[in-house]
């Protein structure tokens, strides 16, 4: 991909109707380059219609008739707009990750560094002055910290984090459902003009791009995929932040929540979340020093503050605890396994492996007295059991 | 002039007795063959006339009639061939009169007169000793298969000439031209207990030892579910280890359909050890259940009273897995044609290992790289047809080097079927006079009769119906595994410590 001048069929790539990176991917191993790709599309070659289906086929092989990659490429830079490969070296390490990271990204203004923690601050359009303070105030310490704040610069919760970081003098970045040169929604344009000087505005739908509804849980998957930890400041019980939130336990990524008061509706979704095990934000502060935690954890570099986090232990690698946050988990791991429960953490565990822990305690232990036991401790609801895995919600 | 000799055969899995009557009369010369043939038994008549030329007796000229009666029942496989030459010896007058009378009469002609192997001779020979029938002639090869039923005079020959020789000498002699193939020593213990893999090979990995352990001595379908390189195989393969040996009848049972596919060799003439098959996951649905214009017996059935073992279940396709349903529930598979149903046998142990996700390390979220979707797509093949039909749910987990390095488990397969032949005997016990034989083949009224629960477990299993949400179905698995464990415990009663085992073990599957 080296030849400035071919960039411009990865960016015909993106723009291919119904393709996604896989069905790229597809193609570019059928065709090996992006201009083979262009070329054979231009030949209309049988192939397409065998790799994407007649109908499919016959839309890419439209679009590519009357498709002008050069001239697309160029007005893109003239939009300020950078296209990023998957194959380029700054291409984000952290979506690298992912499992299906996209082709390409396009981006106004900068990419978040790889090496310095990255907040997503999430919630509702419609949210209320509690979420529009703390989002703000979340926002706003988080980035004066040197912690990059992601989000999708939304109506509510997202724009107003957004705002909070870059009043504090912090970066933060967009992730748009629309293309990157598309200010969705309009009244947030004084926004939008502020990140792309700031931080990014970033997509990874092709210039020019609307804000198709379907074009949403992808780029929900790309927030969360930034981000070392989500946080979750207002939510509705049933809402588009679950969606992020499920690709953040799919990522194994942080997850914690803003508590609100159990007769606001806008707080059910936090408050369930906390209740599945999420990790409760009671401050600002409180959220910056378990960032800390993590990163020494993680041993990745670029710790905001590794020295103020509170005492660490070692931890074995399985040990890990992953998908909701666990806040307690210095003290938990340290603490001494006196009885079995000790043993279920809030990652889920099968019994096999739970008995292994134990056996280590009590030398004697027998498998069948440990799966009555688990089976009584979750009648009792002291642990929880899902599909034969034993864990527990936090303490 | 007119001879008749006494044959068999089977139609899919059930044997029968075929009277194979000949006739010379005059007319144009030839040689026509009649009664319902399937194609293999139409060139019967070739082989027989070159077997008889090369052995230097010339058929006369001529009209040469073979019936096989009852004439209305479709007629296959080469075992005629024998038993046609000889009726038309009879005739001729090569063979003296009623030398054949009272002898069944099976094999396959080579164009030089040597006797051939054919399959199904043991079951065929079962039904005449059934019906009375003393004595057998049967291809050499097959003799000790024919030997098995024990009332039955069998007598191998290896060619036409032998057969023609023994035949034409008198009562008297016969025994030193052919002697009479004994009856072997199969059901003896000490033939049976020979152990390929031992359970003493796998260390750790108690839940499975476990799960084994109880799967064998209930004979209840088992699955393992564990991310990949735990040892799910390779607790699959040594169950037949520990499992009880087949009784006589059952072993007589397997035997049958192992004759009637060509599946016995003069080594190994009884099947005495328990079925075990693992077939690949590529496996069609008719190679499962059977099939075929007149179905052979497939894996289902040929694992008769053993295990079936699935690796990789979600592998399989579709219609095979849905194809288990009934057979798993009924214990026999039907196989419909256009001229009548078949059913076979398939009392089997399911088996199935399995990983948890299309990656096989979920719910280890830090290595699980699966979307929702893919998690629940991959399941979706199990969860709806087979995860019902289940009785117990193991989760393997890997071991960490450390602990292979310490080498050998604790527990061989000889103590694991120590325990499983004392709840075996408890069984047998319980269920002397019933329909009933391991605490899996109880159904409902079964279920109210031998497990019933005190008034504290009774409490306890509605307080787990309640909280752990488990259908009707589950709750009568839940009983039938807490009443195995009972049994290994040596329990009268289902106690609560029982329960409490089983419901760890019940199957689930993640988000399901």
């Amino acid at each position: 991909m080296g030849d400035e001048s071919k960039r411009c069929y990865a960016l015909f790539l993106t723009m291919l109707p119904e393709c996604g990176s896989v069905t790229i991917r597809k193609l570019l191993q059928r065709y090996g380059s992006p201009e083979e790709v262009y070329l054979a599309a231009i030949r209309k070659e049988p192939g397409f219609s065998g790799l994407l289906g007649k109908e499919h086929s016959e839309k890419v092989l439209d679009m590519t008739a009357g498709a002008d990659p050069q001239k697309s490429y160029e007005e893109m830079l003239k939009n300020e707009i950078t296209m990023v490969i998957e194959s380029d070296e700054i291409y984000p390490a952290r979506l690298r990750k992912m499992e299906k990271p996209p082709y390409a990204i396009f981006v106004k203004g900068k990419l978040p560094e790889d090496d310095i923690p990255a907040v997503a601050i999430i919630g509702a359009r419609n949210c209320s002055p509690y979420g529009e303070y703390t989002a703000e105030e979340f926002g706003a310490y988080l980035a004066s910290r040197g912690v990059n704040i992601i989000s999708g610069m939304a109506r509510g919760i997202d724009g107003i984090a957004q705002r909070g970081a870059l009043r504090a003098g912090g970066h933060t970045y967009a992730v748009l459902g629309s293309g990157a040169d598309v200010c969705y929604p309009a009244s947030n344009r004084d926004l939008y003009g502020k990140i792309c000087r700031e931080g990014g505005a970033i997509s990874i739908f092709p210039p020019g791009s609307a804000p198709l509804a379907r074009n949403f849980p992808a780029r929900n998957a790309i927030v969360s995929a930034l981000s070392d930890l989500i946080l979750v400041i207002e939510a509705r019980a049933r809402s588009g932040t679950s969606n992020t939130v499920e690709h953040a336990l799919h990522q194994a990524k942080e997850v914690y929540a803003v508590p609100g008061r159990i007769t606001d509706r806008l707080s059910d979704g936090c408050n369930l979340l906390i209740r599945q095990g999420a990790g409760a934000a009671l401050s600002p502060e409180d959220l910056y020093r378990e960032l800390g935690v993590l990163k020494n954890r993680a041993g990745g570099g670029g710790s905001p503050s590794g020295n103020d986090s509170p005492e660490e232990e070692k931890r074995p690698g399985e040990e890990r605890v992953t998908g909701f946050g666990d806040t307690k988990k210095g003290k938990r791991s340290g603490a001494k396994i006196r009885e079995l429960s000790d043993c279920v953490t809030m990652t889920p565990k099968s019994a096999e492996m739970i008995h292994e822990r134990w056996k280590k305690v009590k030398k004697d232990a027998v498998f069948e007295e440990t799966v009555r036991e688990l089976v009584l401790l979750t009648l009792d609801g002291r642990i929880l059991e899902e599909g034969g895995w034993y864990y527990r919600k936090g303490e | 002039m007119f001879g008749k000799i006494l044959s068999g055969s089977v139609f899919g899995l059930k044997p029968y007795l075929i009277d194979v009557e000949v006739d010379f009369s005059q007319g144009l010369p030839c040689f026509v063959m009649v009664g319902s043939l399937g194609p293999e038994v139409r060139e019967s008549a070739e082989r027989v006339r070159i077997a008889l030329k090369n052995g230097n007796i010339s058929l006369p000229a001529v009209h040469i009639a073979v019936n096989l009666s009852p004439a209305d029942m479709r007629k296959t496989g080469t075992g005629f061939d024998l038993p046609i030459a000889l009726g038309v010896l009879g005739v001729m007058g090569e063979i003296r009169e009623r030398a054949a009378d009272g002898i069944l009469i099976l094999g396959e002609l080579g164009l030089n007169g040597e006797i051939k192997p054919v399959p199904g001779v043991m079951p065929i020979v079962w039904e005449a000793a059934r019906n009375g029938v003393r004595y057998c002639m049967v291809p050499y090869e097959n003799a000790k298969e024919a030997a098995v039923i024990e009332e039955m005079y069998v007598i191998g020959v290896k060619n036409l000439k032998e057969a023609m020789e023994y035949l034409n000498s008198k009562e008297e002699e016969r025994k030193s031209i052919i002697p009479r193939t004994l009856p072997g020593n199969w059901f003896e213990e000490k033939e049976r207990n020979k152990i390929t893999c031992d359970f003493i090979d796998i260390t750790g990995q108690d839940a499975l030892k476990r799960g084994a352990l109880i799967a064998a001595a209930g004979f209840h379908h088992l699955l393992i579910m564990g991310p990949p390189g735990t040892g799910k195989t390779m607790v699959a393969k040594r169950l037949p280890s520990i499992l009880p040996p087949l009784s006589r009848e059952e072993c007589l049972d397997v035997t049958a359909i192992y004759s009637i596919a060509g599946r016995l060799t003069r080594e190994e003439p009884v099947i005495t050890a328990r079925p075990f098959f693992n077939p690949h996951h590529g496996i069609s649905p008719a190679a499962l259940a059977g099939g075929g214009r007149i179905p052979k017996p497939g894996v289902l059935s040929l694992s008769n009273k053993g295990v079936l073992f699935l690796d990789e279940m979600p592998e399989f396709g579709r219609e095979t897995l849905d194809m288990l349903r009934e057979p798993l529930e009924e214990k026999q598979v039907q196989i419909a044609r256009s001229y009548g149903s078949f059913t076979y046998p398939a009392d089997i142990m399911l088996v199935g290992a399995m990983n948890p996700c299309p990656c096989g390390y979920y719910p280890d979220m830090n290595r699980c790289r699966c979307s929702p979707e893919s998690v629940k797509r991959y399941l979706s093949h199990i969860s709806g047809p087979i995860l019902d039909r289940m009785d117990l749910c193991l989760k393997a987990e890997k071991l960490r080097i450390r602990d292979l390095q310490k080498g050998k488990g604790k527990t061989s397969s000889a103590e694991m079927k120590e325990k499983v032949m004392m709840a075996r005997r408890i069984q047998e016990e319980r269920y002397r006079g019933t329909k009933y034989t391991f605490n899996s083949t109880l159904d409902v009224s079964g279920i109210r009769e031998f497990c019933r629960l005190g008034r504290s477990e009774e409490a306890l299993a509605g307080e787990i119906c309640g909280k752990l949400d488990i259908s009707a179905r589950a709750y009568h698995r839940l009983l039938k595994v807490s009443r195995t464990i009972a049994d290994l415990d040596g329990a009268v009663d289902i106690g609560r410590e029982h329960i409490l085992e089983a419901v760890g073990y019940r199957p689930a599957l993640p988000g399901a």
